[in-house]
């Protein structure tokens, strides 16, 4: 202990800035890890915080088929009272716009209407009173929710946006404006948890009209009574409900959004494993310069008796002590950072998924376990090849100080053929089937091709040191760089996979993203044909309820250069364990101005005419892909009318969502899910009309102040790609933090090479090399080692973006890609690439030029 | 005019108490080819003496002057590329870049000093073959013997005709066949070029054979003298 002590520990003080750097690599890397981890968490959390907080005690939950229960339903539920205690409840997602706050946004709240009498047993509702803090009975709490203009909001929402009793607000639910009064102020407790104080609660009568669903509930809660079973309640129940309507236990509701967010979490996390890079490549090279710096004393402890074991197990130390410091820095550092990884994957999860807000939950004892067995696992990992070269020093050696530089020798043949095994591994990894709706074999594969590029590196190396470059050009400065690394192809190789690996990733997933992107925006340039775009809301995930009013369809229909207008509406509806999205549209208009791309059948207007007023459907991509499901498939969904068979007509092109679309037409929509309002409208024009003009004229013809979204098609264009681009911000952010650790990596490569070979370039000085003829040596070697690393970072990642476009996304979100590349961009990444190389070897070049003439050697 | 001229040349590592006086008042010329011995015991500053003459290390006092260039009046690129024209030198290590052939090793000085890539390893073909080495050129250092890459290193030392050859125990790594072929070869090339070498050695049959010896002690040069001849002749009696 006390010649680690002596040894390592004291060298880890005396060198304080490389000490601090790789400590700080690896907590940067341990915190990318655990901040995904826990924003994953966050954002499921978030929803069955939610969830839970709203069903409060409720057992069991009577839901109807995608819209909800009729009202007219319940009387005939009146059974439902021998089980227990019963209560009808609305929900929604809604804007908050405090009145005389010009210029603050209007705030997304969650919206609960309940029959207050009903609902006190399942759910608390501690009203605090404003200022003055009073209980209050439940006849005095219906007398507050009387009026329907009445809301109760939580206190924290009320104080931050400064509101009290008997203020003044605007509700804003789809395209309407409600003016209600706030009439009390809710503690922190039960549904007022929810997220983050941002609800508000109305009686169900004044809530039905807001969400304009008059006639309508969302479900009816059912407490039990005490001693009845669940499971036997619930299986007696669904056996006397009428067709239509499926109970459930609210938790099942938070599986299935779990299972909804699962393959984009699964790829979040795979992409935070890449920022461990960072740890592992700073333990490599301070381990690595350490054994060189001290081999003499290293020669000494042998000489002493010091075994090589106990040599070995002083540098792994130095390796664990450095990871263990680093995990204690990087645990706290990546809950903190978990709150802007929140911030930037809610945006994602929201437009995408479910609305979730939530706080991070604190540190738990797995995570910072975690944090330990993977810090310290990676970094005696990267500390095993220099401490093992450090143990296999001989005295006479290590007391010599001799070079660790030798000439290349014979093409490395085991990594050729451990590549090519990994690349033959991949292949099959590549054609295997997701697992549990995951893509396991596909990051497999991917793995599989990174390491294959790893084992390439030194073979690779090998056949170009043998290559002589233009010798017009620096000629003793690129040779000598060329036999340099031609002698260390060992040492380099480490350094030069990981960038060329971080590189790799890099291009595929700008392949990935820009053939994402232009497939994209070819689907929205074909399938976005309309000419004004009419929606309900704005900031809500697809499928949200929000409803675009009867006035508002008229007044669109009314502007003379509107030829026809449809209208989509679509309802959360379960499917064998998952969440799809029950669609509906007109299809003659579709027919007529319409241009869905299909995938099958290819001509797309035939299965739409074969879809039109028949109980069938068209599906997307992604449903096809997840459910396994082709055109002239039955598919059985529920309905108001119980379950009923859809005949698939055709499968077409989303990228909308990945939870699955079938699209029937409005009136088979009507038939079995009832006929609500559309929560988006599609209008064509004329020709010639201007859609700016047209969009004027139906917004000043409803009056202002009116809450109504009207997009142009170049508009809706422009957003969506603005949603897409902040969609994958946080890849590229996670991307620029891999290249420049590995840009890292090359410098502290090259600075070891430096030391390493301190001696001869001490030799070279005195043979009459000036300090630019090492400048340029060095550059020369830096860029070389980019350059290699960057073809070999092409070439894997042009691969592994065929893995993600054609097997992880397939798997994951089932979308069909057409594969681009993003020519400009590599471009600019790799002239990127070799100048930031060219700084890498800037500080190792400089110092070089320092080393004194007498380090030349023992003899001097 | 001298190659080589020291005067009250002092070169003290550290300060105060601590300071160590490494070269106390060193002051002699050397002539164009001549053939320098310096002797003494290890620690009495002979390394340090030669680097100061092979313009490696500035004196803390005095003057050197080298084939009439002040060198404290040159920086330190003045100096690098002074050396490069200059000097040669050869260290008991070898001190070859173990990552370039033979060819390539005994080409580097012309090489930095701008010779076209071509001429360059030409002429060090040229000289590795004089030197015994002509089916070695395409060899890397560790594929040498020792007294091979001491052959390589001399041949690197001297293939820009420099004024001066410093050789800092030359034949100190090197069996006495080897060590004696070592020394041939550097009185050959002082004889044939002119070069003058100045050579550091604790082998008295080595000094025996230069035409001068310098003796230090404690940094001080005690004994500045001609060889006697008859120990020349011994030496190299016993040395064949």
């Amino acid at each position: 202990m006390s010649l680690f002590r002596w040894f390592i520990l004291r060298s880890l003080r005396s060198d304080l800035p490389r000490t601090a750097v790789t400590i700080a690599g690896i907590a940067v890397g341990i915190a990318v890890v655990i901040a995904i981890r826990l924003a994953n968490a966050t954002s499921v959390l978030g929803f069955e915080t939610a969830l839970n907080a709203m069903s409060g005690r409720t057992s069991l939950e009577i839901a109807g088929a995608g819209s909800g229960v009729d009202e007219a339903l319940l009387a005939e539920l009146g059974w439902l009272r021998e089980y227990g205690l019963v209560s009808p409840v609305i929900e929604g997602d809604v804007l908050l716009d405090p009145r005389g706050t010009a210029g603050a946004e209007a705030e997304l709240v969650r919206l609960l209407g309940v029959d207050i009498l009903r609902d006190r047993p399942f759910r608390d509702y501690p009203l605090v009173g404003g200022a003055d803090a009073q209980a209050f009975t439940t006849r005095e709490f219906l007398a507050l929710l009387t009026d329907p203009q009445a809301v109760v909001l939580t206190e924290e929402l009320a104080r931050r946006r400064g509101l009290d009793v008997d203020s003044a607000v605007d509700l804003i639910s789809g395209d309407r404006r409600v003016g209600l009064v706030v009439q009390g102020l809710l503690g922190r407790e039960g549904p007022a948890e929810v997220l983050d104080g941002n609800f508000i609660l109305m009686d169900i009568a004044a809530a039905q009209l807001a969400l304009d669903r008059l006639g309508r509930v969302d479900r009816v809660d059912v407490r039990l009574a005490e001693g009845l079973d669940v499971a036997a309640a619930e299986q007696a129940i669904a056996g006397r409900l009428p067709p239509g309507l499926t109970v459930q236990r609210p938790e099942r509701r938070g599986a299935q959004v779990e299972k909804m967010l699962a393959a984009f979490h699964f790829n979040l996390t795979a992409l935070s494993y890449i920022a461990l890079l960072v740890g592992m490549f700073l333990v490599y090279n301070t381990v690595s310069v350490t054994v060189i710096t001290r081999r003499a004393e290293i020669g000494m402890l042998r000489t002493v008796g010091t075994p090589r074991r106990a040599v070995l197990a002083l540098f792994l130390g130095q390796a664990a002590a450095l990871a263990l410091v680093g995990c204690a820095l990087g645990a706290p550092l990546g809950w903190l950072l978990a709150q802007a990884a929140v911030r930037m994957t809610a945006s994602t999860v929201t437009t995408f998924w479910v609305a979730s807000a939530a706080q991070v939950p604190p540190l738990a004892p797995e995570d910072v376990a975690l944090a330990v067995a993977v810090g310290l696992s990676l970094a005696l990992a990267a500390a095993i090849v220099p401490a093992r070269e450090a143990a296999r020093l001989t005295p006479v050696g290590a007391l010599r100080n001799e070079d660790g530089l030798a000439p290349a020798g014979g093409l490395p043949g085991r990594h050729v053929a451990g590549a090519g095994l990994l690349l033959a591994a991949a292949a099959w990894c590549a054609t295997r089937p997701a697992v549990a709706g995951l893509p396991v074999f596909g990051l497999l594969a991917a793995l599989a091709v990174v390491f294959a590029a790893a084992l390439l590196v030194p073979p690779t190396l090998y056949v170009l040191q043998r290559v002589r470059g233009p010798r017009r050009w620096m000629p003793v400065e690129s040779e000598l760089a060329r036999t340099n690394l031609g002698g260390v192809i060992r040492r380099v190789s480490i350094s030069v996979a990981a960038l060329a690996v971080s590189l790799a990733m890099m291009v595929a997933i700008a392949i990935m993203i820009g053939s994402f992107r232009e497939t994209v925006a070819y689907w929205v340039g074909q399938t976005l044909q309309a000419d004004l775009f009419v929606a309900a809301g704005r900031g809500s995930p697809v499928g949200a309820r929000a409803t675009v009013s009867a006035d508002v369809e008229a007044a669109l229909r009314a502007h003379e250069s509107v030829l026809a207008v449809d209208g989509f509406r679509g309802v959360d509806l379960a499917y064998r364990d998952s969440l799809i999205v029950v669609g509906s549209g007109r299809f003659d208009v579709m027919l007529e101005h319409g241009n869905l791309l299909f995938k099958e059948p290819a001509d797309g207007r035939r299965a739409l005419a074969a879809a039109l007023g028949r109980p069938a459907v068209v599906v997307s991509e992604s449903f096809a892909l997840r459910f396994d499901a082709t055109a002239g498939d039955d598919i059985v969904l529920q309905t108001s009318r119980g379950e009923q068979p859809f005949r698939v007509t055709g499968v077409y092109y989303d990228y909308s969502t990945d939870r699955g679309l079938v699209v029937m037409d409005r009136g088979t929509f009507a038939t079995y899910y009832g006929d609500g309002r559309p929560s988006g409208l599609t209008a064509y024009l004329a020709a010639g009309a201007d859609p700016g003009r047209v969009r004027q004229e139906v917004l000043a013809a409803l009056g202002p102040g009116r809450p109504v979204f009207i997009n142009t098609n170049a508009s809706l264009r422009r957003s969506v790609m603005r949603v897409f681009d902040s969609t994958f911000a946080i890849t590229y952010a996670l991307e620029a933090i891999a290249i420049c650790v590995s840009m890292f990596g090359v410098a502290a490569t090259l600075l070891t090479l430096a030391l390493e070979r301190r001696r001869q370039i001490a030799m070279l000085r005195l043979l009459g090399a000036e300090r630019s003829h090492l400048r340029r040596m060095i550059v020369i070697e830096a860029v070389a080692l980019g350059m290699v690393s960057l073809g070999i970072g092409l070439v894997v990642g042009f691969l592994l973006s065929l893995i993600l476009i054609y097997v992880i996304n397939v798997q994951s979100f089932g979308w069909t890609i057409q594969y681009h590349v993003p020519l400009g961009f590599l471009l600019r990444a790799a002239a990127l690439v070799v100048a930031g190389a060219a700084l890498a070897g800037l500080y190792p070049a400089r110092l070089a030029g320092r080393f004194h003439l007498a380090e030349r050697g023992a003899d001097a | 005019m001298p190659v080589l001229e020291l005067v009250d040349v002092h070169k003290r590592y550290g300060r105060g108490e601590l300071a160590v006086a490494a070269v106390r008042g060193a002051s002699f010329t050397v002539a164009a080819g001549e053939f320098v011995a310096v002797v003494g015991p290890s620690g009495c500053g002979k390394s340090t003496l030669l680097h100061l003459c092979g313009a490696m290390d500035r004196p803390t006092r005095g003057t050197v002057r080298l084939d009439g260039e002040l060198l404290e009046s040159l920086d330190d690129d003045e100096l690098t590329r002074f050396r490069r024209r200059h000097v040669g030198f050869v260290f008991q290590f070898f001190n070859l870049l173990p990552t370039l052939t033979v060819a390539q090793n005994v080409a580097l000085p012309l090489l930095l000093a701008g010779v076209p890539a071509s001429a360059a390893t030409e002429r060090a073909e040229h000289l590795a073959a004089r030197v015994g080495l002509g089916a070695r050129t395409g060899h890397r250092p560790a594929q040498l013997s020792g007294g091979e890459a001491q052959r390589a290193a001399i041949a690197r030392a001297v293939i820009h005709r420099p004024r001066l050859l410093i050789a800092d125990e030359p034949t100190g790594n090197l069996d006495s066949v080897n060590g004696s072929r070592a020394l041939e070869l550097l009185l050959e090339l002082n004889a044939r070029l002119g070069t003058a070498v100045l050579l550091a050695t604790h082998d008295d049959r080595v000094a025996a054979r230069a035409g001068r010896t310098i003796e230090m002690r404690d940094g001080a040069v005690v004994c500045d003298a001609a060889t006697e001849p008859d120990r020349a002749v011994a030496a190299q009696g016993s040395a064949g």
